[in-house]
């Protein structure tokens, strides 16, 4: 019997037989950033899902920032948008980081104050913690 | 005394107690708690506990919300590679690679409950858990499971015999359904390309609320190691073991 490597979901909180709880808190940090990961994708359209898995995995401080980042582009953007995450690797500069594209049906004009207003009121505030691994970009749907 | 390994593949031991409280949870206990063990465990961090809720909305469609929880205090030793967790009737110590040995960290779980009991004064426990995580490394893009593992799926003959994703958990009772061993062999995030990666997760716990008394948590854990290094055992092959470096 094989298995091959193309993929992969993780082991998520396994629903017990035994015991009360319905939802128990996971209290093991190895599985607590895979499990993490993995709800990300149900918030997140990821567009190479191996790359971006890996990355989280070697850059696990922004995973937290990503479902804040979540959370504040649909108090900004609204629901009508669909939130990409793209990973983007330059070998020769030696660069490699996160994007988080929100596809928008705003005109350009609306498009540019959201944006804004996103940087202003949540991406400033943690951009010194990010190490130059995560930006979002603005694009229409 | 069980097999040892030059390189063992546990990622992460961890010994989880949920209390049934005397009394309503009093925010204090977790710095209370510090103050006592800040000596070994003097990096103080914080977890912040959220879900995602999935909200029916009109026309059928679903809304998905982040809800934030209480958050969770975390004290880490210098390495961190050693913690303490504590939130509202939960007390979990976590040991990361390397695992020092069931002799050392024994100890540390006795003596991090005991200083909790102390200061929270807990009725008894809901649930104890003692679990080991394995993580297992193969090159490549594909591996013979049954070489390996003794613990696997087991699928019909007319489906594919190759597969790219599972998880297989199954529950043992034990003591008379007061415990059980939840065992999960899973495919999990590899760190690099080019590896398939499988969690071995072997997690022991007691299940019957207060069926385990505070002063009786220490053979509970020696029993609960045992059962864990037999299941470990029983679920590999001798070609793990030379994959873990067999100390004989």
């Amino acid at each position: 019997m094989q298995f091959s490597s193309q993929y992969i979901q993780i082991p998520t909180n396994y629903y017990p037989l035994y015991g009360s709880f319905v939802n128990p808190p996971e209290t093991s940090i190895f599985f607590d950033k895979q499990n993490k990961i993995t709800r990300l994708e149900n918030l997140y359209y990821f567009h190479n899902p191996d790359e971006i898995k890996r990355f989280l995995l070697t850059h696990d401080y922004l995973i937290e920032h990503l479902f804040e980042a979540y959370d504040q582009i649909r108090r900004i953007f609204g629901e009508n948008v669909e939130i990409h995450l793209e990973y983007t690797i330059d070998p020769e500069e030696d660069w490699d980081e996160l994007f988080i594209v929100i596809k928008s049906p705003y005109p350009a004009e609306k498009a540019v104050e959201l944006e804004r207003k996103l940087f202003d009121e949540w991406f400033v505030h943690i951009m010194d913690k990010l190490n130059n691994k995560l930006n979002f970009i603005e694009e229409p749907l | 005394m069980g097999r040892k390994y030059k390189n063992p593949p546990i990622v992460e031991v961890l010994c989880e107690f949920q209390f049934v409280s005397s009394q309503p949870w009093d925010f204090a206990i977790p710095g209370m708690l510090y103050e006592r063990i800040k000596g070994d465990f003097p990096i103080r961090g914080q977890q912040m506990a959220f879900d995602i809720v999935l909200e029916p909305k009109e026309g059928g469609k679903t809304e998905q919300r982040i809800e934030f929880g209480s958050p969770r205090l975390r004290f880490f030793n210098k390495d961190k590679n050693s913690l303490v967790q504590v939130g509202p009737d939960l007390l979990t110590i976590n040991h990361l690679k390397p695992y020092p040995t069931w002799e050392v960290f024994k100890p540390l779980i006795l003596r991090i409950l005991h200083e909790y009991v102390k200061v929270a004064n807990p009725k008894g426990f809901k649930r104890i858990g003692l679990r080991y995580i394995n993580k297992i490394d193969f090159e490549g893009s594909e591996i013979e499971l049954s070489d390996y593992f003794n613990y696997r799926p087991l699928t019909p003959n007319n489906l594919p015999q190759e597969y790219k994703s599972f998880q297989l958990t199954v529950e043992f009772p034990y003591e008379n359904e007061r415990d059980a061993l939840r065992l999960t062999l899973a495919t999990i995030i590899p760190e690099k390309p080019n590896i398939l990666s499988l969690a071995l997760d072997l997690d022991y716990i007691m299940i019957k609320p207060e069926s385990v008394k505070l002063d009786e948590v220490s053979t509970w854990l020696e029993n609960a190691h045992m059962i864990i290094e037999n299941a470990f055992e029983s679920c590999i092959t001798d070609k793990s073991r030379k994959l873990f470096e067999e100390v004989k």
